[in-house]
């Protein structure tokens, strides 16, 4: 006796487990713009009362509102305003403040800017707080080479920012691959991640291949 | 007569199974999405790996101290570009570099001042003997005018030729256990490749893809000695198989406790007329084994290299290792601690759970650095499920024929986890795990205390035991003298998977013992599960270094 539809329990199976899957990868959240690419190993600045820190300048190919700092509180909450100028010059271009406290005072801050920057031009991010409770993390300059400004030895803190709108996973993919095609041999592009998802999707029906043949391969040896 | 060459390797081709053919496939293409996707040194020790393997390559020498430089030029030049740095990211802070400018400036760089690839090869953390990066270099050579971005990644799309193998390995373990049951096979095969960590830490530049599929293939060997009487071929294979293992990593010297356990049983369970024949077969094997080994260790002290990874102390920190401590470290690594024991490790109340659950089943990067975990809920869930599991072979090993007792013990391991799991103590799952593994290695060894000839089943219980026995001895036994003299974290999940196999297989027999109409049902979960945390596994990694 054969069971040609061996596979049927597993196709409902990844049936189930694909709408899971579909639901979660529909799910809108924040996108990294830009990384200055620094892990947060020390504390590197302090941002006192009527001191600005500023890093830059930082060239964002694409639009952000938002920028994520790492850092701790000393105690009580503080203001911490962050905004992006100009480099070299006075003009603001956007300023916000951050959101909301951490418990226990450590970790990553989001600051969302009142209105986005555009991407494609250099800007530096700067942050204060008057109350100068916050100790900014960071390292030593990374991949990006900026820099706090006058920083000596040369620091910079951790900083990434986020573009203006959340997307889901799946409507994100191709700025993902477009990533991940970067720093690989040169036969790598965007089209071979693409390639590859789709030989991924093809892992279900080889899955259900591999199972009714292995289940009729048996009633055989029982018949 | 080259036709009839041709039509008989047609004819050996099409006897290998369709589901076998199809498990391979499928494993090929998640070890590519893996080995493409994860940025250039992200996977544990990458970093060192690629430059023991560029040192070997380029000067034809292991690393050595006398040299100044760990990593090349052409390494770091590499590194520093991506933003890999010492070796790692933190992803959330330090993705890998997404300018494209900075890619092509790269390239322009390296065209016009090549970077040195040969002034490396200094004082490497990594410490293993040369088989991988042996092996490692073919790739390295295809692509030789390539940029390093080229040659790592040919470096780790062929080291998913030995994810292949360690399928190729559960597929034949399980052959060999349970016999021809194609879709217990497959059971095997897909955990021991598709479990995500395994993937990983696979198609990667790692000794430990080699390792895992070296172990499985020995386990398979052993299987065979035991059931097929100790032929030659088997007994020499198991030993090649085994000094490979070595020459790969010291940490197979634990599969000197399987071999053993393979070749005594197989003696005990040959007629007594066969039995002096069985140990001469054996004996003219052991050769094979410990030549090979035996060679490296004299290069290695020739060379001034260490042939076995060696605990260094720090004096400041160092305690006194002793037999109570290590019962003491043993017991809370797996129990909770006992209010009259010292605390012997750092950490969680059971280390167990944490490292053997979430970096048994997936921590991605580079451990103790950075790590991309996967969602809070797979850690959760996975954690309840690892009791059942060994619960169920428990009931299997003690009841194989009559069902009831088995139910028993499913139910109060399921009414325990469920208790722990509301009182917010999954962790002691954990505990409830190991004990159960405990009984059934003892359950194993009790043929011999009792001195009966053992029956097949139970000689390839005791052969499987003895092995998951050796390698968690010579671990806890590192880790505990890596945390009495430095107080540095040493254990991580993957340790467990070149017995990834033994998992397989207890899977394997719960579903090997379930009336057989629910088997396609079951297969068809199993794989459900595997894949969706593959899913899972890889958008957590997309997320992590590109979004």
């Amino acid at each position: 006796m054969t069971r040609p539809r061996a596979w049927a329990p597993f196709a409902f199976l990844a049936l189930l487990a694909s709408a899971g899957l579909l639901v979660a990868g529909l799910r809108a959240g924040p996108i990294r713009a830009y990384a200055v690419g620094v892990p947060n190993v020390k504390r590197v600045a302090v941002a006192r009362p009527h001191h600005q820190v500023c890093e830059g300048p930082i060239h964002s190919q694409y639009a952000f509102a938002s920028v994520v700092l790492w850092g701790r509180y000393v105690s009580g909450k503080p203001r911490v305003r962050v905004w992006a100028g100009e480099p070299g010059a006075t003009a603001l271009i956007s300023a916000g403040l951050v959101e909301r406290s951490l418990p226990g005072g450590y970790g990553q801050f989001t600051a969302k800017l009142k209105a986005s920057v555009a991407g494609g031009r250099a800007v530096n991010i700067c942050v204060s707080d008057p109350s100068g409770k916050l100790r900014l993390q960071g390292s030593t300059p990374g991949y990006s080479g900026v820099t706090i400004a006058g920083s000596e030895p040369l620091k910079a803190f951790s900083m990434v920012t986020l573009e203006p709108s959340q997307h889901s996973l799946l409507g994100s993919l191709s700025l993902a691959f477009s990533r991940a095609s970067l720093f690989r041999p040169s036969w790598v592009g965007t089209w071979t991640f693409w390639a590859l998802l789709i030989a991924l999707l093809g892992t279900v029906p080889l899955t259900a291949l591999a199972i009714s043949a292995a289940i009729s391969s048996e009633d055989d040896q029982a018949d | 007569l080259r036709l009839v060459g041709l039509q008989a390797g047609k004819t050996r081709l099409g006897q290998v199974p369709r589901s076998l053919v199809a498990l391979l496939a499928m494993v090929t293409i998640v070890g590519f999405a893996w080995a493409l996707l994860v940025p250039a040194w992200q996977v544990t020790d990458e970093s060192a790996h690629f430059a023991y393997a560029q040192t070997l390559i380029q000067d034809g020498s292991l690393p050595s101290a006398a040299r100044k430089r760990t990593y090349s030029s052409d390494q770091r030049f590499g590194a520093a570009t991506v933003g890999a740095r010492a070796g790692s990211t933190a992803p959330a802070t330090t993705p890998p570099n997404w300018s494209a400018s900075a890619w092509l400036a790269y390239l322009n760089r390296v065209r016009r001042h090549p970077p040195s690839r040969s002034d490396g090869g200094g004082r490497n953390p990594a410490t293993n003997p040369p088989l991988f990066y042996v092996y490692d270099a073919i790739p390295y050579l295809l692509d030789h005018g390539g940029t390093v971005f080229g040659q790592f990644y040919a470096m780790r799309i062929w080291a998913v030729l030995l994810l292949d193998l360690t399928t190729l390995g559960g597929w034949l373990l399980a052959g060999e256990v349970f016999g021809r049951r194609q879709s217990l096979q497959l059971v095997v095969g897909g955990i021991c490749a598709l479990m995500p960590m395994s993937t990983f830490i696979s198609a990667a530049v790692n000794p430990d893809s080699l390792l895992i599929a070296l172990w499985t293939l020995a386990l398979w060997l052993g299987a065979r000695v035991i059931r097929r009487g100790a032929r030659t071929r088997d007994t020499v294979a198991l030993c090649a198989v085994a000094a490979c293992a070595v020459l790969t990593k010291a940490t197979s010297y634990a599969l000197f406790f399987p071999i053993l356990a393979a070749f005594f049983t197989a003696w005990r369970l040959a007629q007594p007329v066969e039995r002096r024949s069985v140990v001469k077969r054996e004996l003219l094997a052991l050769p094979v084994l410990f030549i090979p080994v035996l060679t490296w260790v004299v290069v290695a002290r020739v060379a001034g290299f260490e042939a076995v990874n060696e605990v260094g102390a720090i004096a400041t920190r160092a305690h006194p290792v002793t037999v109570k401590g290590f019962l003491d470290y043993l017991w809370q690594f797996y129990l909770p601690r006992l209010p009259f024991m010292p605390v012997a490790k750092l950490g969680a109340n059971v280390p167990a759970s944490i490292i053997w659950n979430g970096g048994g089943i997936g921590m991605f990067g580079v451990a103790g650095v950075n790590l991309v975990a996967l969602p809070q809920w797979v850690y959760g869930e996975t954690a309840l499920l690892a009791p059942f599991i060994a619960v169920a072979v428990l009931g299997v090993v003690v009841a194989p024929t009559t069902s009831r007792p088995r139910i028993r013990l499913l139910v109060a391991a399921a009414v325990l986890a469920l208790a722990l799991r509301a009182g917010g103590q999954v962790q002691f799952t954990a505990s409830i795990t190991a004990v159960t593994v405990l009984a059934i290695m003892l359950i194993s060894v009790l043929p011999f205390v009792r001195r009966r000839r053992p029956t097949e089943r139970q000689a390839l219980l005791w052969f499987l035991c003895s092995a998951v026995f050796g390698l968690l001895l010579l671990l806890h036994a590192t880790d505990y003298l890596v945390f009495a003299r430095t107080h540095d974290p040493f254990m991580e999940g993957r340790y467990l998977l070149p017995i990834v196999s033994v998992f397989g297989l207890g899977v394997a027999l719960i579903i090997s013992s379930l009336p057989a109409r629910l088997r396609p049902m079951l297969v068809g979960l199993v794989f459900a599960a595997l894949l969706g945390l593959q899913v899972v596994s890889l958008s957590s990694l997309l997320h992590a270094y590109y979004l």
